[in-house]
């Protein structure tokens, strides 16, 4: 399941390339802003409407700490799964060497019993 | 700033012998690994036992992960050093002695310690760390011609956890018989008196 959930993961967070024009349309459908010349010659500057900016900011924010929080969380899962291999191969080795000692015991107790 | 690099040398010499204290590996492992064809290292402190456990699935009440998962909530360590070697002879049966000795008292108990003289022989110890009804450590030496491991789990583990895990992780099923366990604390008991 957690393989699964690995795979999706992957799957949502690929990188993909935006579909041809997709630059274009994003532009043409901004709103045309005053153009305000700073002296430059043949520069124009559009500037975003004050009462917007708070919002493009606490989007960027909440973009970051969405980011963040998702990046340390999966970081986390990745530990934890790495945790778990470890565990139980740990716990294997364990088994496999009682059983050796069981039988070493075993063998000797009847090799007695034979004499 | 003479007392603040005092304190830091202080904690530097002191580093290491914690490091051997809480693992219970007070051996030169480093010596070993070279010489193996293949090593297996695992150090699972309490914390990266209980981020394994959130990974570990609960239901199923017999089956091994829901089993592990009760065992680890006590547990403060498991640590692993295992090397295979490509011939015999590549390891001293005297430095195995040596880092056995470590668990002749102390509130330590051989559960179980075979020992063989010839060549090629195996060689199987099992310890138990116990205060009580109690377990607290076992320790797991296996030294076969061409394959050495040591196994260190610390940590308050309950005798039916150690059943219970019987006939999972290819871990011998122990089915003690009430009087057998009864005779077990009675040595237990009488181990930790002539200690005293």
């Amino acid at each position: 399941m957690n393989q699964d959930m690995e795979k999706a993961l992957q799957e949502a967070l690929r990188r993909q390339s935006p579909p041809p024009g997709f630059a274009n349309r994003v532009m043409a459908r901004l709103p045309q802003a005053e153009s305000e010349s700073d002296g430059y010659a043949g520069t124009e500057v559009r500037q975003m409407p004050t009462r917007r900016r708070p919002w493009l900011v606490i989007g960027l924010a909440a973009s970051l700490v969405v980011g963040t929080f998702g990046g340390v969380r999966y970081q986390e899962y990745r530990q934890g799964q790495e945790a778990k291999r470890q565990l139980l191969l740990a716990l294997q080795i364990t088994g496999e060497k009682l059983t050796l000692a069981q039988h070493k015991v075993v063998g000797i107790g009847e090799r007695r019993v034979d004499q | 700033m003479k007392r603040v690099c005092g304190v830091v040398m202080a904690l530097a010499l002191c580093a290491p012998l914690g490091w051997a204290q809480s693992k219970g590996f007070d051996f030169d492992w480093s010596k070993l690994a070279p010489k193996s064809v293949e090593t297996v290292e695992v150090n699972l402190d309490g914390n990266m036992l209980r981020m394994a456990s959130r990974f570990l699935n609960s239901k199923g009440k017999n089956s091994e992960e829901a089993a592990a998962k009760e065992l680890l909530q006590n547990l403060q360590g498991i640590y692993v050093r295992s090397f295979r070697f490509a011939g015999p002879g590549e390891y001293s049966l005297a430095d195995v002695d040596k880092f056995r000795s470590q668990f002749n008292g102390g509130g330590w108990n051989k559960i179980v310690d075979v020992r063989s003289t010839r060549q090629g022989g195996d060689n199987a110890g099992v310890y138990l760390k116990s205060d009580g009804d109690q377990i607290q450590g076992i320790v797991v030496i296996a030294a076969e011609p061409k394959e050495l491991t040591v196994v260190n789990i610390l940590g308050n583990i309950r005798p039916e956890q150690i059943q219970e895990l019987g006939g999972k992780f290819g871990i011998p099923d122990i089915a003690l018989p009430d009087e057998a366990k009864k005779q077990l604390k009675k040595n237990l008991k009488k181990n930790e008196d002539d200690e005293e």
